[in-house]
């Protein structure tokens, strides 16, 4: 899920790149090797197309974990409450359920998770003081961190850890796939949490770092859905009214707290003000320390604007033209090329974007050594997309309806540019804005489209690029596209354990795509968007380019 | 609603006494400002949709980044918007797509509405009860409500718009034929033809309901403007007309979000709708006042 | 036929159309396409979940069973629980309704604080400029709609003159002035939109009274225009305008899925189109009927009002 949105995208709360994942195969990485140092400075700038932002400060790298910081929060003060315009309206408050963007991004600051993602995509303990990951990686033993308290006051020891564990095990949780390769969940004594693995399986630690295998208490951990949620992260959960405000305040327990890296603010209100326009006008007039969401068209306004901050964390998602390979006209390899051909994805990303984003011809992290140098998105070409409408034995082009989720204006402006550009040759893109509920039963779920856009979010794992949506057993698969040699690549590369050698079958799988116009047709990289009130201090953001985390923040009044 | 001449008028052909009674409407419909003066707006709008591609200075749908959100100028007298597309070109089509709602809905509301209303009017008792409770049930939604969660159903697409404003304005049709349909079935006119012992569908549909067709029409417009409007609001929610199609709530719609630096984008259309719907209104209400001042629209 | 009789009868009538509208509610809702279970499990749940799901929502039941389980709880106060929300339908309304409420009541008090003065200034000033003016103007009003006024508002106060914020809603417990600042545009598009028809009956019924004998008694007596205006004929020329200030409600309450929207109002319009999007059924259902509702016993109160204090009304006649 991404936040372009105009607001009325407050149901989607699935579609993101968070959603459940079923890991159906193989194969265990060393965690050294999967969470490889993708050092990825956060904000690169708009890429190619160059945004070159001389905004102030712009080159955050999105903010830290709270304790296990290591880049300098020089010590905040302390107290205040920070008015927060938020897009996307918070959804459900249980971790191990909920999957939207929005949620995470309170949740986050509430629960904590045994490891955490670091800024260079890294894992690292977080409520473990150290971890250990035996020869054969099966077995990965954590060292839980002592007086940890819930903010209910209770201490957090094993047994949590290992309910919680178990309640995703044996419920029906996000990532309760996950649990397929794991042999037993043990805590042998208070302070020690082991998980025995089948078969070494790599993605059970990047797992481990997100919200889906949160720790909560072991009484909460019982419940079918938890609504009040109790952690034991830097932000104590106060009230809520939906749709209208969210309320946090300081956890004065905090087993992290420090003078350096906070908790300093007290309290933290999320206004829900979905609309970008309304959210940013409000901000401007001084409503708000701080807002996320806003629309890559107010870029220069935000940066214009005296006293104020702009912060851009790229990347955050990637946006695709999905296209479905098992019907009419898509089903013709040449008929994608052809569409391929038509579009200008320079022109279609600085459209929608305003020079925020980036084109791309990979799904893997801009700047991460799992990009194919070699492949560049197709240029414009109408002779060559002649060429293959021919081949297709379509030479007067063909119609196709094209579902697009209303609730992101930059895919509606995107679309519009791409049904004109592909107009040209004939190619009959028929729009049809369809609400976020819609996109999941027809075009996900039921695979009833011939050509969509959507988005993925958190795509900092390679195996969340090239498996999960692209190989027929990932989890978010739905363009049916299916190509034995790339399934092989991705498959293996689970398995290997040298950066090198893994980046390697990825570029090959990356030239398959290329070559053989897979089912998702990338259109750009997005960063997430933020602007700050010059008094809101701290690094704005999550490691994983979508959340927030506000430990370290603090307000300068 | 029976006016001095009805009852004595032949069945079937046009009689001195019809030819009186429309050069008295001319006549009348000439004399009242309102009436022309909405005509005049409605005439040159359909002049303006028949002759749209014609007037467009340039295709609506090229798409031109380089020139996006430009302010009024004269190669650009309303602008372009954010795909740096020409609003005027955009604005003029775009009266296509609201007259072929406005009139396509009303048609469909007007056809089901009338025989609806007539029939109730005519048959009476249960029929009318049964008939006229469905209609008010149906009139106690507010009808953008109505009409939104029908499409929710029926899909966004702009025949589906036609199909739910249809749906949602007839009620407004059968209550007011109704009423003329009433009055009318008191008349000698039908007394005379029950007593030649012709057949209700008959009476009903070659005798009753040409002379309920004046309130209808006077209805009909006024629910033009009203069908005009709710297209662009169920367009303004996203669940009418799809993009890159001109419909001018869509572009309002778009335009709603660039009001700081763009406010072109949504003024232009805004003052196409307003033209719009004036004028059915003024058309409908100047209609009222000349055909028959008693005629009571719901408005 | 008494009043008695005839708002017996018309009650009767009520209760007929209502059963309708609980029909049409629950049929328009229960062939939204869009599988409820899925959207709630997420795209990668499990058959068997989903069934599961399903069995657990009743939503495998036959069609009339749902309903009359429906109109049960209804009557019960229950109107089920919100598949989004997770929170029963009623509290999810009840916290929305007021807000709408509120713009509802400001807009239509903003409607009738310029409508009585122009409609009494007009009639009193009859075809001359103010009058005219006060007709065209009236004219516009009522036929531009009412998020089109709301835009226009927006971007003449919010935008260019920056007096007022372009929307959002602020709790009047929390903020009142906030809270009040925000009120201004929606309710003052909304009120805009409705005086046209509150000042044109103000007009015409100030004119009717005026043209009685009682005030030219009056005149002869040598009492001030003022006074005979403002004491006299206000008093008698204000209870049709009554009338159609109670039909605005409802007009202006049939407005607020739109408005809502434009303004970004959390009220029932926004809550009916956030449910509709999501498919949410229990709160769709929920929001349509209580809309319906209250658009319906507006016009309800208005026609009784009428009836009340227009003798021509016939009781029984048709309606």
């Amino acid at each position: 899920m991404q936040e372009n949105g105009k607001g009325s995208d407050s149901s989607d709360s699935t579609g993101d790149g968070t959603r459940r994942s079923r890991f159906d195969r193989r194969t265990f990485l060393g965690a050294a090797a999967t969470t490889g140092a993708v050092a990825l400075a956060g904000c690169t700038g708009g890429g190619s197309d160059d945004s070159t932002t001389e905004d102030s400060g712009s080159t955050d790298e999105g903010g830290d974990t709270e304790s296990t910081d290591t880049t300098a929060a020089s010590g905040g003060k302390q107290g205040g409450t920070l008015q927060w315009g938020g897009a996307v309206p918070v959804q459900g408050l249980d971790p191990h359920i909920d999957t939207s963007a929005a949620s995470k991004r309170v949740l986050e600051n509430i629960y904590e998770e045994v490891v955490a993602l670091q800024d260079d995509y890294s894992i690292q303990p977080h409520l473990a003081e150290s971890m250990e990951q035996s020869d054969d990686n099966t077995l990965l033993t954590f060292n839980l961190r002592q007086g940890v308290t819930f903010h209910n006051g209770k201490e957090m020891t094993s047994e949590d850890v290992l309910a919680s564990y178990e309640r995703v095990q044996n419920g029906d949780y996000l990532a309760t796939g996950f649990f397929d390769y794991v042999e037993e969940l043990r805590a042998p004594d208070d302070y020690t949490f082991e998980v025995q693995l089948t078969e070494p399986f790599a993605p059970f630690l990047a797992k481990m770092a997100t919200a889906e295998l949160s720790v909560m208490p072991a009484e909460n951990a019982e419940k079918d859905m938890v609504e009040e949620p109790i952690g034991t992260g830097p932000y104590v959960f106060e009230s809520r009214e939906i749709e209208t405000s969210f309320t946090m305040s300081r956890n004065e327990d905090y087993w992290g707290a420090s003078d350096e890296d906070g908790p300093f603010i007290d309290t933290i209100v999320k206004s829900e003000v979905p609309d970008p326009s309304v959210r940013l006008q409000s901000f401007l007039a001084g409503e708000y320390d701080f807002i996320n969401g806003i629309a890559p068209k107010d870029v220069s306004r935000v940066e214009q604007a005296p006293d104020v901050r702009f912060e851009k964390q790229f990347p955050k998602s990637l946006v695709y033209l999905g296209l479905n390979c098992d019907v009419a006209p898509f089903d013709n390899k040449d008929a994608r090329l052809a569409l391929d051909y038509t579009i200008d994805k320079e022109k279609v990303a600085e459209a929608a974007l305003y020079g925020t984003g980036q084109t791309t011809a990979s799904p893997a992290t801009p700047g991460s050594p799992w990009v194919n140098p070699d492949i560049e998105p197709r240029p414009r070409d109408l002779d060559k997309a002649q060429e293959h409408l021919d081949a297709a034995g379509m030479s007067d082009g063909f119609t196709a309806t094209f579902k697009i989720p209303q609730s992101y204006p930059t895919q509606v402006q995107a679309a519009e540019v791409i049904a004109a550009d592909a107009a040209e040759v004939g190619i009959n893109l028929e729009i049809q804005q369809i609400t976020w509920s819609t996109w999941l039963s027809d075009v996900y779920s039921n695979r009833d489209f011939q050509a969509t856009t959507s988005s993925y979010l958190a795509l900092w794992y390679p195996d969340v690029s090239f498996y999960k949506f692209l190989h027929p057993n990932g989890a978010f698969f739905f363009t049916n596209w299916v190509n034995e040699d790339y399934n092989a690549l991705v498959e293996e590369a689970r398995t290997i354990y040298d950066e090198q050698e893994r980046a390697d079958l990825y570029h090959q799988a990356t030239e398959i795509l290329h070559e053989e116009r897979a089912g998702h047709l990338f259109l750009w990289w997005q960063p997430s968007l933020y602007g700050a009130a010059s008094q809101y201090k701290g690094d704005i953001g999550a490691p994983d380019g979508s959340t927030l985390q506000f430990g370290d923040n603090w307000l300068d009044r | 609603m029976a006016t001095e001449q009805e009852t004595e008028r032949g069945r079937f052909t046009i009689t001195q006494s019809q030819r009186d009674r429309i050069a008295r409407f001319v006549r009348k419909f000439r004399s009242n400002t309102k009436a022309m003066l909405g005509f005049s707006i409605v005439v040159m709008l359909v002049l303006v949709a028949i002759f749209a591609p014609i007037i467009a200075p340039y295709p609506i749908d090229a798409t031109n980044i380089e020139d996006r959100s430009q302010a009024p100028s004269v190669e650009h007298p309303f602008g372009t918007d954010d795909l740096g597309r020409d609003i005027f070109s955009r604005v003029v089509m775009g009266s296509r797509i609201s007259l072929y709602v406005g009139f396509g809905a009303i048609s469909g509301a007007l056809a089901v509405g009338a025989v609806v209303g007539v029939v109730a009017g005519y048959a009476g008792g249960l029929t009318d009860e049964i008939l006229m409770r469905v209609m008010d049930a149906a009139m106690a939604f507010p009808p953008v409500l109505l009409a939104l969660t029908l499409l929710v159903v029926l899909g966004p697409d702009l025949s589906n718009v036609i199909i739910a404003l249809a749906f949602v304005y007839t009620p407004y049709i059968a209550r007011v034929s109704r009423s003329a349909a009433l009055a009318e079935r008191n008349e000698a006119y039908v007394e005379a033809a029950i007593a030649r012992g012709e057949s209700d569908s008959r009476i009903v549909f070659s005798e009753v309901f040409p002379n309920c067709m004046a309130p209808m029409l006077v209805q009909g417009s006024l629910n033009v403007s009203f069908a005009i409007l709710a297209e662009a609001s169920l367009s303004f929610l996203g669940l009418g007309a799809q993009p890159p199609r001109p419909s001018w709530g869509l572009m309002i719609n778009t335009g709603r979000g660039f009001m700081e630096t763009a406010p072109w984008m949504l003024l232009f259309p805004a003052l196409a709708i307003g033209i719009a719907v004036v004028g059915f209104n003024m058309l409908g209400d100047g209609l009222r006042d000349v055909l028959d001042p008693k005629v009571e629209a719901i408005e | 036929m008494s009043m008695y009789n005839y708002v017996f009868r018309r009650v009767g009538f009520m209760a007929v159309t209502l059963f309708f509208v609980t029909l049409i509610a629950f049929a328009v809702t229960n062939i939204l396409p869009g599988d409820v279970a899925l959207l709630i499990l997420g795209p990668n749940a499990t058959e068997q979940s989903l069934e599961a799901l399903q069995t657990q929502l009743g939503l495998n039941r036959p069609l009339y069973v749902q309903y009359i389980d429906w109109v049960v709880g209804l009557l019960q106060g229950n109107m089920g629980e919100s598949l989004r929300f997770g929170e029963p339908v009623a509290q999810l309304i009840a916290e929305r309704l007021p807000r709408s409420m509120m713009l509802a009541v400001a807009a239509t008090l903003v409607a009738v604080v310029l409508s009585v003065p122009l409609g009494v200034y007009a009639a009193v000033n009859q075809n001359e400029a103010p009058d005219v003016s006060a007709s065209m103007f009236a004219f516009v009003g009522i036929s531009m709609p009412i998020f089109l006024w709301g835009l226009v508002f927006i971007l003449v106060f919010a935008v260019w003159l920056n007096l007022f914020p372009t929307g959002g809603y602020v709790s009047p417990s929390e903020d009142l002035v906030g809270s009040l600042t925000r009120l201004v545009l929606p309710a003052g598009a909304m009120g805009f939109a409705l005086t046209a028809y509150i000042m044109r009956m103000t007009r015409s019924s100030m004119l009717e009274v005026l043209s009685e004998e009682y005030i030219n008694l009056a005149r002869a007596k040598g009492m001030s225009q003022r006074v005979i205006v403002l004491r006299h004929a206000l008093k008698n020329a204000i209870i049709p305008v009554i009338t159609v200030i109670a039909f605005q409600f409802s007009y202006a309450f049939g407005g607020v899925v739109v408005l809502e929207e434009v303004f970004f109002w959390p009220g029932i319009g926004r809550l009916t189109l956030t449910a509709i999007q999501s498919r949410d059924i229990p709160l769709i259902q929920g929001c349509i009927l209580v809309v319906a509702l209250i658009y319906m016993f507006s016009n309800f109160a208005a026609d009784l009002l009428y009836a009340y204090f227009d003798p021509r009304i016939r009781y029984g006649g048709d309606d």
